[in-house]
């Protein structure tokens, strides 16, 4: 009976301790998982930190004082694409609890788009896409370019841009390309900027006025005719508000443009050589791409610290005149090295030498203020200019990622436009690099590796088993 | 504890288990490492951990069942409960013992980095976050293999019995049984309770940071603790059979 007794009080003590146990372990999970919803619990150790906020998004969401609800559209399946997305935008909601994340699956409630037609862009709309909502306004995040085919993430980049028009003071800001004079479509910077959410406007300039905010931005890409003097008398006077304007130009289009070159240097002090620079030392082999050197100047600073190089195809060089109109400042961003030579397209395409070709450091690109005082409003204006002698360093070679083009071209939207006008996030490398292996050691390895090793290990474990068994 | 440790250690390499163990663990791993990343010409492990791991649910329990089983089968546990040592002692000397063969296993597969340094450049602190994930997935697997072989003394059911449910562990995430969709009225909260309980035991899910090279506290504590949990539920079905 005693025995019985004891068994029993010990059987009650053992239950008790495990059920304790049990809900103890549960609990404390539980309670970590909820944790973990509102702050961070993890140590994001990848190369790029892909997994963590930036500072930039950080400052952005600490702006953020609406409730903004992100809806993520899946099909109800898994991806690797789609845990990644869930991974950012929980670190969204754990930086900031006015943010919520809500998954869509666009199986069982087909009719969940409907109400944001107007702003989906269909063309666009992959599964993992969202939309950001604050009841009264709402902005579509394609998805499509979330991961890049070159191993690059910017699901950070383009959440964050597109946060940026729920904060008051940075809203949705544009940039404008010129048309009517033949003008090359900058396809790739078009994309790097609408990733950053600049809206992408175009501009008849014969038919249509310049823009009047002075935070305004006007690219004019590789322009195969010339600007009316009504078009120049327009720039002039945009620029005199304190506009900013980019040029880029083609050196393979062998019209000269008159009326624009001839601006940039009265007014300016900014001279287009006829020329093709190249810089044989800092060509890549087997490319007309060549890397540039730097100047001095802002725009460059940012990336003259990084690991990154800048490239150019073949550029047309500028010079700066020695007589620079009063109240203009111009300076070099980026240029060749001291050993590049030039030639012309003629030239270039006969494969023979320019005559009186010069040797030397070339001008390729050239950042210039003006200051102009308007006294009826008694304020000064700064239009800025930037010059580029080739329009493929801001479009083709924009998107390369082991380039740093496009670090280039949002710095000198960011010095143009200010840089409290934008929210720039730059792109994440994605894990993982590529190995160089022969066949030969392929097969190396596989019979090292899967044959031998195992082998041997299976071969020890017989040879005891067989001692231990005959002893 | 320690003269526990050192006889399963010893025993693991005296019988043919433990080269059998990193015989089909190695194979594995390397068919996993040479497909996934040679193959591919990648120094990303990502897949490789997530597949590697898969290996677990095969190896652990020959690792595993046979520490209390055999013992149970042949009465040579009567010894070790006489014996003047805890009974946490001897639990936790042999689930070391077990951990130790696994580690070596692991270890022995970080020769794999230095392969892919030699023609890449591999992140080595994201490969190091994805094996701490093996490691900790790997000791909770081994403690719920020491749980049901204290249990039997049936080799061959513990290993079964283990297979089982680190299978259902590895798996019962991508089931999808929504138990809470199929459970209405007064019994819908025990249909929400066992989606929670499948979601909270799912492996796979917890397994996923490490092999993205995030270092996650979460997931991390779930091992720990579950580990912990079930070398107390084997202590404590030790010591009942003490105490009996």
């Amino acid at each position: 009976m005693k025995k019985n007794k004891k068994a029993f009080r010990y059987s009650m003590n053992s239950s008790v301790i495990i059920v304790g146990a049990i809900i103890i372990t549960l609990l404390l999970n539980a309670i970590l998982v909820t944790l973990n919803d509102r702050f961070s619990l993890e140590i994001d150790f990848t190369e790029d930190g892909i997994y963590e906020l930036t500072d930039t998004s950080k400052e952005l969401l600490g702006k953020i004082e609406d409730d903004i609800k992100v809806l993520m559209f899946t099909d109800g399946t898994e991806s690797e694409q789609i845990s990644m997305i869930r991974n950012v935008l929980s670190k969204y909601t754990q930086q900031n609890s006015k943010i919520t994340v809500e998954e869509v699956d666009l199986v069982k409630d087909p009719s969940a788009l409907a109400g944001y037609q107007d702003i989906i862009e269909t063309d666009k709309f992959t599964l993992g896409s969202l939309v950001l909502s604050n009841g009264v306004k709402s902005e579509f995040v394609s998805s499509a370019n979330f991961i890049t085919t070159d191993g690059q993430s910017n699901i950070e980049r383009s959440v964050t841009s597109k946060l940026a028009n729920f904060v008051d003071g940075m809203s949705l800001s544009a940039i404008t390309f010129t048309t009517g004079h033949g003008e090359t479509k900058a396809s790739s910077a078009e994309t790097v900027l609408e990733t950053d959410a600049y809206q992408v406007e175009s501009l008849d300039t014969l038919t249509q006025d310049f823009p009047a905010d002075k935070n305004s931005m006007i690219i004019v890409n590789a322009p195969q005719n010339d600007f009316s003097a009504e078009e120049i008398e327009k720039l002039d006077q945009y620029l005199d508000r304190g506009g900013n304007v980019m040029i880029n130009f083609d050196p393979q289009i062998m019209q000269r443009l008159e009326r624009l070159e001839s601006y940039l240097e009265s007014d300016w002090g900014i001279i287009r050589n006829n020329n093709i620079v190249l810089d044989q030392n800092r060509m890549l082999s087997g490319s007309q791409i060549s890397l540039v050197e730097f100047g001095d100047h802002e725009i460059i600073d940012p990336v003259s610290d990084g690991q990154k190089e800048v490239a150019t195809a073949l550029s047309n060089s500028f010079e700066i005149s020695g007589e620079l109109p009063s109240s203009v400042t111009v300076d070099v961003v980026l240029k060749s090295s001291p050993e590049a030579t030039e030639t012309d397209v003629a030239s270039l395409a006969s494969g023979s030498s320019k005559a009186d070709a010069k040797t030397g450091e070339f001008n390729l690109m050239l950042a210039a203020t003006r200051e102009n005082y308007l006294m009826q409003e008694n304020e000064t204006y700064t239009g800025r200019l930037v010059v580029c002698g080739s329009e493929a360093m801001f479009d083709a070679l924009t998107l390369e990622a082991r380039f740093a083009n496009e670090d280039v071209l949002l710095n000198t939207v960011n010095w143009m436009k200010g840089s409290d006008s934008g929210i720039t996030v730059r792109s994440k490398l994605m894990p993982g690099g590529s190995l160089t292996i022969t066949q030969g050691h392929f097969w190396t390895w596989f019979v090292i590796l899967i044959v031998i090793i195992p082998l041997g290990l299976l071969a020890s474990g017989l040879v005891i088993w067989l001692r231990r068994r005959y002893k | 504890m320690k003269a526990i440790f050192r006889r399963e250690f010893k025993a693991y390499f005296r019988s043919p288990i433990g080269f059998i163990f990193l015989a089909a663990f190695f194979f594995y791993a390397s068919l996993m490492f040479v497909f996934i990343n040679l193959n591919s010409q990648t120094t990303l492990m990502k897949y490789f951990f997530s597949n590697i791991s898969l290996i677990f649910i095969f190896v652990i329990p020959i690792l595993t069942m046979r520490t209390f089983a055999e013992e149970k089968k042949s009465k040579t546990d009567q010894l070790l409960l006489t014996a003047p040592v805890k009974i946490s002692g001897i639990v936790l000397g042999k689930f070391f013992a077990a951990v130790c063969v696994l580690l070596i296993a692991v270890v022995a597969t970080m020769f794999y980095i230095l392969v892919l340094n030699s023609y890449g450049e591999p992140v080595f602190s994201e490969i190091f976050i994805g094996y701490l994930g093996l490691f900790l997935m790997g000791t909770f697997f081994i403690s719920i293999g020491l749980f049901l072989s204290s249990l039997t003394q049936s080799q061959v059911i513990a290993a079964v019995s283990t297979l089982a449910i680190i299978f259902f562990l590895w798996f019962s995430s991508s089931l999808n049984f929504q138990f809470s969709n199929m459970m209405d009225g007064a019994f819908h909260w025990l249909g929400v309770t066992l989606d929670w309980l499948i979601e909270f035991l799912a492996i796979n899910n917890r397994f996923t940071d490490f092999t993205l090279g995030v270092l996650n506290f979460v997931p991390v504590f779930y091992f720990v603790s579950l580990t912990a949990l079930f070398l107390l539920l084997t202590v404590r079905v030790i010591e009942k059979r003490r105490w009996k």
